[in-house]
């Protein structure tokens, strides 16, 4: 009993990861410039069939990753300035529309590419390590490290650097760091970099466990929402908390309830939270601004 | 020698003018005051000046440039810079990370270390600016638009809600960074506190100029005394 109930943890530790991931590059695009980024589930899609096209080339799996990371920066910099950037000060509903409208472009163009027929990238870790308590693969170990790795180099980048200052300033206040001379065009493609390589690399890696196809961004996007609402909309630490522990429910219902209500498990829990604390775990009430 | 010049500035919202026709000029190295009762329109005034709201009519000098006023992120970089009515102090960040904003842009580091000395920000530079006390926190605010090496500072009813001790030392804080060479519009609604720092008056009324001089000469002035003087001199 106490085997299964570690053994769960294990492994909702390890999808949470994921959810984390994605999670983390949405609500720092959010959380600074107030774009509710639809479109972030394909920078992870794209991330995944980037490393698929560059593995099956015959590149190693993280020089692969790498190189897809940095694509996909470079698409998340051109979907700012096409789709988000032209509507400065419109209203939140542009945005999302313009969001849902870049993120369906991009679905449609890797299906015109890769069709919709789902692949696997090779896996570049294989094997288990055994416990006495439980077992966890290689790739789970490299999923929970990329994202303790990811954590420190975010922080690291918003607290150690002027770039990171000026993140956080317009997250703070927007207008008030225009007045201080910080250049947007440099907070945006900051912004929108970081958000865009978190969401390939965890492309890349789910990829490398579970198979990949065009519409492989719509479900981990939506998760990603609700790991923001639970983790409060803006917070870094709510992101990876929020999205362990939505891993952790999905995985204790999948596996003491039904494989069938793990979706349900999670938006249940997205409905609650909404009605008990609005402002999630880690957030604080906000008014509009 | 001039460093901001309004020519016939104005600004409609709809059918409303709420400032028409304003022409003055601040010299460098002035502190120049502001006077007018509410909405008079010095506030809009000094959001066409800083850039923040874009005037209907007529335009601005600086600094022998013409062609202004300018958006706010060119206007601070030529040296036009301005505090609000209601701080827009970073407040979930530390005074010390607030203090270091302005040198993420900035050709020359801000003068970091003077600014926490006149300011006496020493004892709170590691608390968020959120826990500070309002007189710390509108203090924090002219820092951080002081730490932008600004060549005009725009005040905004700087004294408002300060006790007269406090009053006092923002009065000499601003005669010190004059003092060193920074240019002052002043927009205050405290007029004893607003005469005694002001080289030169202007005062506003329903949006249109109603007198520019010397503090002297405003006291003086018929006009004034009748629209605004003789109401506020009873609590000046």
């Amino acid at each position: 009993m106490l085997d299964l109930f570690l053994q769960q943890t294990v492994n909702g530790l390890a999808l949470g990861s994921t959810y984390a991931l994605v999670a983390l590059g949405l609500t720092l695009i959010f959380g600074v410039l107030l774009i509710p980024n639809f479109a972030h589930g394909e920078f992870y899609m794209v991330g995944a069939f980037l490393t698929y096209a560059l593995v099956m080339a015959g590149l190693n799996f993280w020089l692969a990753m790498a190189l897809g990371a940095l694509a996909v920066i470079a698409l998340g910099c051109l979907i700012d300035l096409v789709a988000f950037r032209p509507l400065r000060g419109a209203p939140p509903l542009s945005l999302m529309i313009s969001a849902l409208a870049a993120s369906i472009i991009l679905q449609q163009t890797a299906t015109l590419i890769w069709t919709s027929e789902a692949r696997t990238i090779p896996t570049p870790v294989t094997g288990v390590l055994r416990t006495p308590f439980f077992i966890v693969t290689w790739m789970q170990v490299v999923v929970m490290a990329s994202l303790i790795l990811s954590v420190a180099a975010i922080w690291a980048i918003l607290n150690r650097t002027r770039l990171g200052l000026a993140i956080r300033a317009t997250a703070q206040n927007h207008d008030a760091a225009l007045l201080m001379g910080i250049s947007m065009v440099q907070v945006r493609l900051a912004t929108f970099a970081i958000g865009a390589a978190l969401g390939a690399i965890a492309g890349a890696l789910l990829g490398a466990t579970f198979p990949i196809y065009p519409t492989m961004g719509v479900n981990p996007v939506l998760k990603a929402f609700v790991v923001l609402v639970l983790g409060g909309i803006g917070s870094l630490r709510g992101a990876v908390l929020g999205g362990l522990f939505l891993g952790l429910v999905e995985v204790m219902v999948a596996g003491y309830l039904s494989t069938e209500l793990q979706d349900i498990g999670a938006f249940t829990l997205l409905v609650l939270v909404l009605l008990i604390r609005p402002q999630g775990f880690f957030g604080t009430a906000q008014v509009e601004r | 020698m001039s460093l901001l010049s309004l020519h016939n500035l104005g600004v409609r919202f709809g059918g409303l003018r709420a400032v028409s026709d304003v022409s003055l000029t601040v010299e460098q190295g002035q502190i120049f005051g502001l006077l007018g009762p509410n909405g008079a329109g010095k506030t809009t005034l000094v959001n066409m000046i800083s850039g923040l709201i874009a005037p209907t009519e007529g335009s601005i000098t600086f600094a022998d440039e013409a062609g202004g006023p300018w958006p706010i992120d060119q206007a601070v970089r030529r040296g036009i810079v301005r505090t609000f009515q209601q701080t827009r102090a970073f407040l979930g960040l530390t005074v010390r990370e607030n203090l270091r904003i302005a040198g993420i842009a900035a050709a020359s580091a801000p003068p970091t270390d003077e600014l926490i000395a006149a300011f006496h920000l020493e004892p709170v530079l590691d608390r968020p600016a959120g826990d500070l006390n309002y007189a710390t926190l509108r203090h924090l605010g002219i820092a951080l638009a002081l730490s932008l090496r600004p060549r005009l500072l725009l005040l905004d009813e700087p004294a408002v809600g300060l006790t007269g001790a406090e009053v006092d030392r923002l009065a000499q804080l601003i005669r010190d960074w004059n003092g060193r060479g920074v240019t002052v519009l002043l927009i205050e609604h405290n007029v004893r506190f607003l005469m005694a720092l002001s080289h030169r008056v202007a005062v506003l009324d329903r949006g249109r100029l109603l007198f520019q001089g010397t503090p002297a000469e405003c006291r003086a002035n018929p006009q004034v005394i009748d629209v605004y003087l003789g109401r506020s001199a009873e609590h000046a």
